[in-house]
């Protein structure tokens, strides 16, 4: 693997509260000298991570809905639009995990489909909280969101438990033969960890550790 | 027997991200007899719950608890919670501007949170005192009094760690009576609600709200 193929699977994340703001200026430097997919932090500071990125490849992922996800498609969709119009190159929004898990898929679907069109042509990644659900509903989940053209759908948040790579393979089988990719997020702290995401199926990789993670993976 | 002065200084939250509408349904018939202040859901849930609760306070959550919202979603939250006639709203302050000492830019957003609520419903903010200096737990209180803000709950209570005691006597004595003080994060038997209500704290958020008030499952027919 190139290492122009290993920094495209990073996510570089910073969405922690007792951090200065400059921790965002440094990922935004990192991304750029290594060509990292993009910088993940929450929509208020996109605008702030957009000036350090100028002129760059690197996107800007914004975390929406979160951690929570319990909002309805309106607020889903404002923002959404919200964050693209401020610079958002990837939506990563919290599903409705309540609603799976109640069985009520035509929220879910509502909420899909509301999704996809208002990131328009922005990269959109669901995130499911896998940690809070049975197999059945990741199926279930991947299915909905796949067929509503999710570019990716994504383990976690990283606030609560991290992903297995059995549930990444899970996920990775589920949208097998659409154009929905799988993103792996929390707990991803070593090259070893990050590898085996990958071979688990994930192209995209959520992590705060993606310097150490890039640099170990082409060392070895 | 359910200790209903102390009910009264409860606040609910039915607010993990795997809530159902069941489980919300479920929460209703355990607190039908409960004399409890407010409950406070996410955005998804702010319909069913007014119907559920349409005597009580209902309450909502705005860039919370990582405080990472933009202040256009911040006030269309607040536009939403104030179309169903919510009675508060629970903010968080941007933390990573706090930290780099841009006290400017969270007044700023706190400023147009305070606008949008145009005083129709109580606000109270989140200073998140187990993850921030004793300086800074100052400074984040007086600017929230500055913007008009008079009520603060200590800590998420979910992933960001608890309250002490010493926080609580610590906001009451370098601020006064001025500010209310919710206390959550920390506090699970009625021995802790009394010891920090003894500090000074007006009320009370804890998921064990059952076991402090004393609640039973005959307390639910």
């Amino acid at each position: 693997m190139t290492k122009n193929e290993i920094a495209g699977y990073i996510d570089q994340t910073q969405l922690k509260i007792q951090v200065p703001l400059e921790s965002i200026e440094n990922i935004c430097l990192e991304s750029r000298l290594y060509n990292f997919a993009t910088v993940a932090i929450h929509p208020c500071y996109i605008e702030y991570a957009r000036r350090f990125l100028e002129g760059s490849d690197v996107g800007i992922t914004a975390a929406l809905a979160f951690p929570y996800g319990a909002w309805t498609a309106e607020m889903k969709e404002f923002e959404i639009r919200d964050a693209a119009a401020k610079g958002a190159t990837d939506c990563d929004f919290v599903i409705n995990v309540g609603a799976l898990k109640d069985g009520n898929y035509d929220v879910l679907k509502k909420e899909a489909d509301v999704c996809r069109k208002a990131a328009g042509n922005k990269i959109l990644k669901a995130i499911f909280e896998v940690c809070l659900l049975t197999d059945d509903e990741i199926v279930k989940a991947c299915e909905i969101y796949s067929q509503a053209g999710a570019d990716f759908v994504k383990t976690s948040t990283g606030f609560i438990e991290p992903p297995t790579p059995r549930i990444v393979k899970l996920m990775s089988d589920s949208v097998k033969g659409t154009s929905t990719r799988v993103k792996a997020a929390g707990g991803i702290r070593s090259a070893a960890d990050a590898k085996a995401m990958v071979d688990a199926g994930a192209t995209r990789l959520g992590t705060s550790a993606g310097l150490s993670i890039y640099q170990d993976w082409i060392d070895s | 027997m359910i200790d209903q002065d102390m009910a009264k200084r409860m606040i609910l939250a039915p607010l993990t991200t795997e809530m159902t509408e069941s489980g919300i349904r479920e929460f209703a018939k355990d607190v039908k007899n409960v004399d409890f202040y407010s409950v406070i859901v996410d955005e998804f849930y702010i319909s069913l719950a007014r119907e559920l609760f349409p005597k009580k306070r209902v309450g909502t959550i705005i860039s919370y608890p990582l405080g990472g919202f933009t202040t256009e979603t911040n006030v269309k939250l607040i536009e939403r919670a104030l179309s169903f006639q919510c009675s508060e709203i629970d903010v968080s302050p941007k933390f990573n501007y706090m930290k780099s000492g841009k006290w400017d830019l969270v007044k700023k957003d706190l400023e147009a949170i305070v606008k949008a609520v145009g005083g129709k419903m109580d606000i109270v903010a989140l200073p998140q005192v187990a993850k921030m200096t004793f300086e800074e737990i100052e400074q984040v209180c007086r600017l929230f009094l500055e913007v008009g803000i008079k009520i603060i709950k200590t800590n998420s209570g979910f992933w960001q760690g608890s309250t002490a005691i010493e926080h609580v006597k610590f906001i009451r004595r370098v601020i006064g009576k001025e500010l209310q003080i919710e206390v959550s994060g920390g506090v699970r038997t009625k021995k802790d609600a009394e010891e920090y209500i003894e500090a000074g704290v007006d009320r009370i958020h804890s998921s064990t709200w059952k076991n402090i008030i004393g609640w039973t499952e005959e307390d639910a027919k």
